[in-house]
C-alpha cells in the first residue's frame, strides 16, 4: 500500500535518511524502530510530504506521491500523527476534530465520526469544549489520533505515540491500535518502545544512523534477544 | 463638553482606522511571519481603483466603496502570488526587503503612469457631512468609520471561530505543519490571510480617502507605519493586540492633539512614540503579545 524505495532525505549536507526502502501492506501494522536520531521521524515526514526527498521514490495506493505536498497526500488517505502530538493548543477539542476533517465535504459523515471517536475516547467528550492545551499528555495524544482519524485515512503513520506517557496510557494507546486494525486501518508505527510495538505489529524495521539495518517478522524480532540488544540498546526488555 | 465629545468621537475613528490597518498586518504576520510593509500600498491601490473607475465610468459615488475594497483585496492577493509566495520560507529580512520592494514598485508605477501630484477623488457626499445631535455637530465619517470597524472586527472574530478556514488560520499561526497534516492547503490559508488583510485595508482606505479628498502615490507610507507601531504596541502577531494597539495609538494621538497646550502640539508624535517606548520597556512582547513559533510553510 505504501512503498518507499531508496529514499534519501538531506538536511543541508547531512543525509538524515540514506537509501531506505520500506513497504507497508494493506491491513498491516508495521513497526519502525531504532534509537533517537536514527532518521525515523525524518522518514515518515518525507513520506507524508512535509520534507522533500533528495532521491528515491514513494508510492501510495498505486500512485507516485514522491513530489506531492502533504496537503495532497493527506487528501489521498495517507496521514501522519506527528511526534509530540502537535494538537492545536489554543483551539477546543471540537475545533481540533473539525480541522481533522477539513478535507471532507460530507457533513453528516463528519458528525458521525465525531460521535464515534467521542465514544472511543470518552475523555474527549468530557473535554469537548475545552481548549486542547488544558488536556493532559495522554488526552492530547488521544486527541491527536482522533484528529488524524477524522480525515478517514487508509494508512495512518503514528510517530512516537507513547512518548512521555504513563505506562497505563501507553497500554491504552497500543490497545487502541489493535482496535483500529480490526476496523481495517493500516498503520506504520514509529516507536522507541520496541517490545510493545513489536507485540502488536506484523513486521518490523530497525533503523540506525539513517539506514535500515534490519527488517523482519515482528514475532521473531521480539524473540531474538541478540537483535534487541544489538540495535535497540539496553532500554529494551 | 461638546468639544470633549467631538474629540472622543474623533479619537475613536482614528483608533479604528489604525486598528483596521494593524489587524491586516497582524493577520499576515501571525501566519507567515512577514511584516508586510507594502500594506500601505493597498490603501493607495484602493484610491487609484476609484480614480481609474471614475475615469472610465462611475455612475454613482456609492460604487466607489466596493471598488476600493475590491481593489485592495485583489492587490493583496496579487502581492502574495507574485512577490511573497516565492520567498515564503526565506528569512525575515528577505521578507521585509521584498515588502519594501513591492511598496517601491507600486508607488513608482503610480508616479510613472499617473502623476506624482495628488488627484482628487470623489467619495459619497454623505460621508463628508455632519450629523447634528442637539447642539452637537459630529462628522458622519467618524461615526461610520467606528461602526464599520466594530462590525468588521466582529465579523472577523466569527470567521476565525466558526469557519474551517478561520480555524485553520488560527491553527496555522501556531503550527503550520500540523495544519498541512490536516490536508489543508498552505496556499489557501495564506491567500485567505492576504485577502482579509486587503479587505480590512480597503475599508480603512475608504475613510482615509474621504478624509483627504485626494490620492497620491505615497499616501500609504504614513498609515502603514502607524499600523506597524500599533501592532508592536499591542504585541506583534496578536490580533487582539493589533486592535488594542491601534485604538490606543489613535486615541492617544487625538487626545494629545486636542488637549496639549498649543506650543507643545508640534511634539505630539514624539510624545506618542516616547509613550510607546515606555510601554515596550515594561512589556517587551507588547501589551497582549507573547512569543510563538512558526511552522514550515513549504507548499
Amino acid at each position: 500500500m505504501l512503498e518507499l524505495s531508496n529514499i534519501v532525505v538531506q538536511y543541508g549536507m547531512v543525509k538524515a535518511v540514506r537509501n531506505v526502502s520500506l513497504t507497508v501492506g494493506k491491513g498491516e501494522i508495521v513497526a519502525l524502530l531504532g534509537p533517537n536520531g536514527a532518521g525515523k521521524t525524518t522518514l515518515v515526514s518525507a513520506a507524508v510530504g512535509i520534507l522533500p526527498v533528495a532521491a528515491g521514490n514513494i508510492r501510495f495506493d498505486g500512485a507516485d506521491i514522491t513530489k506531492r505536498p502533504a496537503e495532497s497526500v493527506v487528501a489521498m488517505g495517507l496521514t501522519l500523527t506527528p511526534e509530540g502530538r502537535r494538537v492545536f493548543a489554543e483551539l477546543s477539542v471540537a475545533d481540533n476534530l473539525t480541522l481533522g476533517a477539513a478535507t471532507r465535504k460530507d457533513r453528516a459523515g463528519v458528525a458521525e465520526d465525531i460521535d464515534r471517536y467521542l465514544k472511543m475516547f470518552p475523555i474527549l467528550g468530557e473535554r469537548y469544549h475545552q481548549v486542547a492545551k488544558t488536556l493532559s499528555g495522554g488526552e492530547q495524544q488521544m486527541l491527536a489520533v482522533a484528529r488524524s482519524l477524522m480525515s478517514r485515512p487508509k494508512l495512518l503513520m503514528l510517530d512516537e505515540p507513547s512518548l512521555g506517557l504513563a505506562p497505563r496510557i501507553v497500554e491504552r494507546i497500543f490497545e487502541l491500535m489493535i482496535d483500529l486494525r480490526k476496523s481495517g486501518l493500516t498503520m506504520l508505527v514509529v516507536e522507541q518502545n520496541a517490545t510493545e510495538a513489536l507485540g502488536i505489529a506484523d513486521r518490523g524495521y530497525i533503523m540506525a544512523s539513517g539506514q535500515v539495518v534490519y527488517e523482519g517478522n515482528a514475532a521473531e524480532m521480539v524473540d531474538s534477544e541478540d537483535l534487541m540488544e544489538a540495535y535497540l540498546g539496553a532500554g529494551v526488555h | 463638553m461638546e468639544y470633549l465629545i467631538q474629540q472622543v468621537v474623533n479619537a475613536l475613528s482614528v483608533g479604528s482606522e489604525y486598528a483596521l490597518l494593524a489587524l491586516g498586518l497582524a493577520i499576515v504576520f501571525s501566519i507567515i511571519g512577514l511584516v508586510n510593509f507594502a500594506h500601505g500600498e493597498l490603501i493607495t491601490v484602493a484610491g487609484y481603483s476609484i480614480f481609474f473607475a471614475a475615469a472610465i465610468y462611475l455612475p454613482s459615488p456609492w460604487l466607489a466603496l466596493p471598488i476600493a475594497v475590491l481593489g485592495a483585496m485583489l492587490a493583496a492577493i496579487l502581492f502574495e502570488r507574485v512577490a511573497f509566495r516565492a520567498i515564503r520560507n526565506a528569512s525575515t529580512n528577505t521578507g521585509i526587503l521584498t515588502a519594501f520592494g513591492v511598496s517601491i514598485v507600486v508607488q513608482n508605477a503610480f508616479v510613472i503612469f499617473v502623476a506624482t501630484r495628488p488627484k482628487p477623488v470623489a467619495t459619497p457626499e454623505w460621508l463628508s457631512s455632519m450629523l447634528e445631535v442637539g447642539t452637537l455637530q459630529l462628522p458622519v465619517l467618524q461615526i461610520v468609520e467606528t461602526l464599520v470597524t466594530v462590525v468588521a472586527i466582529l465579523a472577523l472574530a466569527v470567521l476565525l471561530r466558526r469557519t474551517t478556514i478561520g480555524l485553520a488560520m488560527r491553527a496555522a499561526a501556531k503550527d503550520f505543519i500540523a495544519v498541512r497534516l490536516m490536508g489543508i492547503k498552505a496556499n489557501r490559508v495564506i491567500l485567505a490571510a492576504f485577502a482579509i488583510s486587503g479587505f480590512l485595508a480597503g475599508l480603512a482606505a475608504v475613510f482615509i480617502i474621504s478624509r483627504r479628498g485626494a490620492i497620491d502615490p505615497f499616501m500609504g507610507s504614513v498609515p502603514v507605519l502607524k499600523a506597524f507601531v500599533a501592532c508592536v504596541l499591542g504585541g506583534l502577531g496578536s490580533l487582539q493586540g493589533a486592535v488594542v494597539g491601534g485604538i490606543a495609538l489613535g486615541v492617544l494621538e487625538v487626545l494629545l492633539q486636542a488637549f496639549l497646550p498649543r506650543e507643545v502640539t508640534m511634539f505630539r508624535d514624539a510624545i506618542v512614540f516616547a509613550a510607546v517606548a515606555i510601554v515596550l520597556v515594561k512589556f517587551p512582547e507588547g501589551l497582549l503579545g507573547r512569543k510563538h513559533e512558526l511552522g514550515d510553510k513549504e507548499a
